[in-house]
């Protein structure tokens, strides 16, 4: 009987996971009804079912997957073609066996599911009729209110034409189908509907290569991976000490073990995002069906990859942001002709790696945020007067959406407005080191930013120093690092109504002292350091800056739990071992900033920021640097892997090129301004500096410096961009009013290192190669 | 019957926590300080990878502060479901003590100790103060 347990189990999450895939599968259908290969692997999913439920003598599931075999043998063999109502039949068919399956993981037994209806309504369809479905009776348990859409979306009347209700772009998902990925199990070919021949001859030797692997297993490695890291980081500085030189050389190999090892083990947990997204189109169709909109899903980057606990923690913040996209976002198709746009409205999703996080974005087309309605309803709620309100950035108010409460529905509906759901979902992401932040423009549409860490378990970190002691803080909230030595800080320090902040390129900037915040005491005999340095960090949208003494190095740390009496104390997110052994405390970024926020005498500063804000357009995050003859040169951030100081006195000349020490490595470097044909500024040449800063980007292993003469800011592009270009840029764009160059990132790279991309594009070519057992 | 006691020296007193609840005794160990914490509490010091809070029990006992340079040795307890290092002075042996010797707290000790000592044991050549582990490390009774 167990043995009979383990093979209707095993039934099940092999079904479970088909099934995600044949929602997407048939949404997509609509739009390629020619395809023979989507219309294959859904055929061959419910093929299976029908085979399997069979044998295990479910017969209900097993009728409902004969009728809907037939079906799709028909279209398959193009003896019908796909229509609205074949797709809604079928969709039916796939709600009831997913019905079917979970009563039986329930029960064990398929009970009284009502499935007549279907099987109904399929063989209507057959015989050429017009099918007639009943609402559905909660059958499509699994997406909540996702079910009564398709019951209101049925009986609605099918035109002759079908109208396409939701336009899927499918992301080509081959890639991802022959990496033998151990948490993905099922036949990979039932999961490729797009992809090429050449992947679909190969997915039978990749389900070879693939196995099940518990997920604890896979947990407890991470863990040990970590350790592992740990240990060897100790064992590093104890054996550099030593000068032994056996000793260094297994030191070098353990170190690339570990690092290799650590790396490997962490992608066995990395899932693709598209795991996620492939219920979303089913979400979007249905949602939009049922609300009167005409929606187009894009999607970019299902191939991006993170870790699958992340994934769980980030499937239900996005799936509301993406139905309160539908319902809220895009307006219905008469009010986009009104008002000049095209009838179908746009959602797009985007997913990438930037700077070491994972970048979700959801942007519609839709009729935007009206930042006066917001702010208004803010003070109808009592949340802050009419004249504070007028000081605040459109950035600020909309921050308001992630109060709790806080919906600005007109009307409640069951898809969104119910006063829950943007706190929720910000407290979500927060909850896994990540962030949300909302963009728009009234008319014209809205972004919603998700930022996620990659991983859990391992954090990048900087540690940095103050009275002696070493705290650690995570590199996500970190914007850039400003130096002043004591003599500037007197005048660069100010005091606004008791508060300390810094003036940062015009715009105030709140500064907490880590010093005062943990009420650390300096040795009476200790010296004062000659220079501080700002940290400036980024928490719940606001800035402010941390002062401390030292900036020690980026370092990635494991995580370590508190106990009790020191989690209450609020100020501290962890522990974590160092290099050298010792504790050192993980400062929690988000109660330093709450720490701002509470501070009186603040409250006027963000209206001084607005005259800073940008006017936001085009998603892309650029850091702007500054050249001589003051030019300014715009890099995207997502080639910015880390802003370092090289100490001028690192840097060394290799034939005709430079290069400069970097953690251990010789790293090529390019000097911003002579490769752009100009020149370092002028008094405050490099050369009399003891240090200069540099942007250092890194792919696989390797990595180039980029010199520059000042790192200016941050700042999301513009769309105000010229094709004025010159040897180097890509074009120009006028950022804060001044005039900025946008640097062809490729070409910098390639003239510190002219390898870089030839070896990676090999490195890359080989893994796909042996990916594909060449 | 009697009960195993792991002792050690603190402020001139010798004490005692039972055998059971001492995972490991360690010399000196680096601690980083936490700042903000309750003044007994010690910092943090490195267990095999895993970060343990250590307690000042002369803190905690309201015993006058080690001498700056005298070295303190590390007990470590379990508690609940946290390992904890409790500061001592100096280590001394495991001792059987013989419960028919047992009395509750001396009248001689006074003031916050004596509601973190479950009780004596009269040995030949000295008292054995018996440390109530779970009220020691109750934290929030600190007075800051």
């Amino acid at each position: 009987m167990d043995d009979m347990d383990e093979i209707v189990q095993e039934f099940l999450v092999e079904s479970y996971e088909n099934l995600d895939q044949l929602d997407s599968d048939l949404v997509a259908l609509e739009q390629q009804p020619e395809s023979r290969e989507l219309l294959s692997s859904v055929f061959r999913t419910i093929h299976t079912i029908k085979g399997t439920s069979g044998f295990l003598a479910f017969g209900r599931l097993e009728a409902v997957a004969h009728v809907g075999e037939n079906l799709l043998a028909r279209l398959r063999d193009g003896q019908m073609v796909m229509t609205l109502s074949t797709t809604d039949v079928l969709l039916r068919m796939v709600d009831t066996v997913r019905a079917l399956l979970n009563r039986i993981e329930e029960t064990g037994v398929e009970g009284d599911v009502e499935v007549d209806l279907v099987v109904t309504a399929i063989r209507a369809v057959l015989d050429g009729e017009e099918p007639v479905l009943p609402p559905a009776d909660g059958a499509g348990s699994t997406a909540d209110d996702v079910a009564p859409a398709a019951a209101v979306a049925a009986p609605a009347p099918v035109v002759a034409e079908p109208e396409p209700v939701v336009e899927v772009v499918p992301e080509p998902v081959a890639e991802v189908v022959p990496e033998p990925v151990a948490v993905v199990p099922a036949a990979p070919a039932e999961q490729a509907p797009a992809a090429p021949e050449t992947a679909r001859a190969q997915a039978g030797s990749a389900a070879e290569s693939t196995i099940r692997v518990d997920v604890e297993l896979l947990e407890s490695l991470v863990r040990q991976a970590g350790e592992l890291v740990l240990a060897r980081n100790q064992i590093l500085q104890r054996a550099s000490a030593l000068r032994d030189e056996d000793l260094t050389r297994a030191c070098h190999r353990l170190n690339l073990v570990a690092s290799e090892m650590q790396e490997g083990v962490m992608r066995t947990r990395m899932q693709p995002i598209d795991h996620l997204w492939s219920k979303l189109p089913r979400v979007v169709r249905d949602l939009s069906s049922q609300l009167g909109r005409k929606i187009k899903l894009e999607m970019e980057g299902g191939d991006t990859e993170l870790d699958r606990t992340l994934l769980e923690a980030v499937k239900d913040p996005l799936t509301h942001i993406v139905r309160n996209a539908v319902d809220h976002g895009i307006e219905p198709p008469d009010v986009r002709l009104a008002a000049g746009k095209p009838e179908v409205g746009t959602l797009k999703m985007r997913a990438a790696h930037e700077g070491g996080q994972v970048l979700v974005e959801v942007r519609d087309d839709g009729k935007g945020i009206d930042p006066a309605v917001i702010g208004a309803k803010a003070v109808q709620k009592g949340l802050l007067t009419q004249a504070k309100l007028d000081t605040l950035t459109t950035n600020d108010i909309l921050q308001f959406l992630f109060m709790p409460g806080f919906s600005t529905a007109a009307k409640v509906t069951n898809v969104s407005g119910r006063g829950v759901g943007m706190d929720v979902v910000k407290t979500n992401i927060e909850r896994i080191g990540g962030s949300v932040d909302v963009e728009s423009t009234p008319g014209a549409g809205t972004i919603w930013r998700l930022r996620i860490p990659l991983t859990l378990a391992i954090v990048p970190a900087l540690t940095v120093e103050c009275a002696g002691q070493r705290y650690a803080m995570p590199q996500v909230n970190l914007l850039e690092l400003v130096s002043l030595d004591t003599g500037r800080m007197a005048n660069a320090i100010e005091d606004v109504g008791g508060a300390k902040v810094y003036r940062l390129r015009g715009v105030l900037l709140p500064l907490i002292r880590l010093e005062e915040a943990l009420e650390l005491k300096r040795p009476a005999d200790a010296e004062l350091p000659t220079n501080l340095v700002i940290a400036v960090l980024e928490c719940d949208g606001r800035r402010f800056g941390l002062v401390v003494d030292r900036v020690l190095d980026t370092e990635e740390i494991v995580v370590k739990p508190l106990s009790g009496a020191l989690k209450a104390i609020g100020s501290y997110a962890g522990a974590t071992i160092l290099g050298d052994g010792r504790v050192s405390l993980i400062l929690d970024v988000q109660s330093l900033a709450r720490r701002t926020m509470r501070a009186d005498g603040l409250d006027h500063i963000a209206g001084q920021q607005v005259a800073a804000a940008s006017t936001v357009a085009d998603g892309q995050r650029l850091l702007v640097v500054g050249l001589g003859d003051n030019r300014r040169v715009a890099i995207p951030l997502d080639v910015v892997t880390r802003l370092e100081e090289f100490k001028t006195d690192s840097i060394e000349r290799v034939g005709r090129r430079e290069v400069v020490r970097y953690r251990g490595e010789i790293l090529p470097l390019v000097r911003l301004s002579h490769h752009l044909g100009g020149s370092s500024r002028g008094a405050r040449g490099a050369a009399e500096l003891d240090a200069v800063p540099g942007v250092v980007y890194s792919a696989r292993g390797r990595s180039v410096a980029i010199v520059v003469d000042e790192i200016i800011d941050i700042v999301s592009g513009q769309d105000a961009h010229s094709d004025i270009d010159d040897a180097g840029l890509i074009g120009s764009a006028v950022i804060r009013d001044r005039v900025t160059e946008l640097l062809d990132v490729r070409a910098a790279i390639l003239a510190a290192d002219p390898n870089f991309f030839t070896e990676q594009a090999q490195k890359e070519l080989a893994a796909a190669s042996s990916r594909l057992g060449v | 019957m009697s009960t195993q006691y792991a002792t050690f020296h603190l402020a001139g007193h010798l004490f005692g926590v039972e055998v059971r609840r001492v995972q490991e005794v360690l010399t000196e160990q680096p601690r980083t300080p936490a700042p903000l914490a309750p003044p007994a509490i010690g910092g943090l010091i490195n267990l095999r990878g895993q970060v343990v809070t250590a307690l000042d029990l002369r803190r905690r006992l309201w015993l006058p502060d080690r001498e700056e340079g005298q070295v303190a040795m590390n007990v470590v307890v379990r508690a609940a479901d946290e390992v904890w290092s409790l500061l001592v002075d100096s280590i001394g042996g495991v001792i059987e003590a013989a419960d028919a010797s047992f009395e509750p707290p001396p009248d001689t000790l006074s003031g916050p100790i004596r509601e973190l000592i479950r009780g004596a044991y009269k040995l030949d050549d000295a008292l054995l103060l018996v440390l109530d582990v779970d009220r020691v490390l109750e934290l929030e009774a600190t007075p800051a």
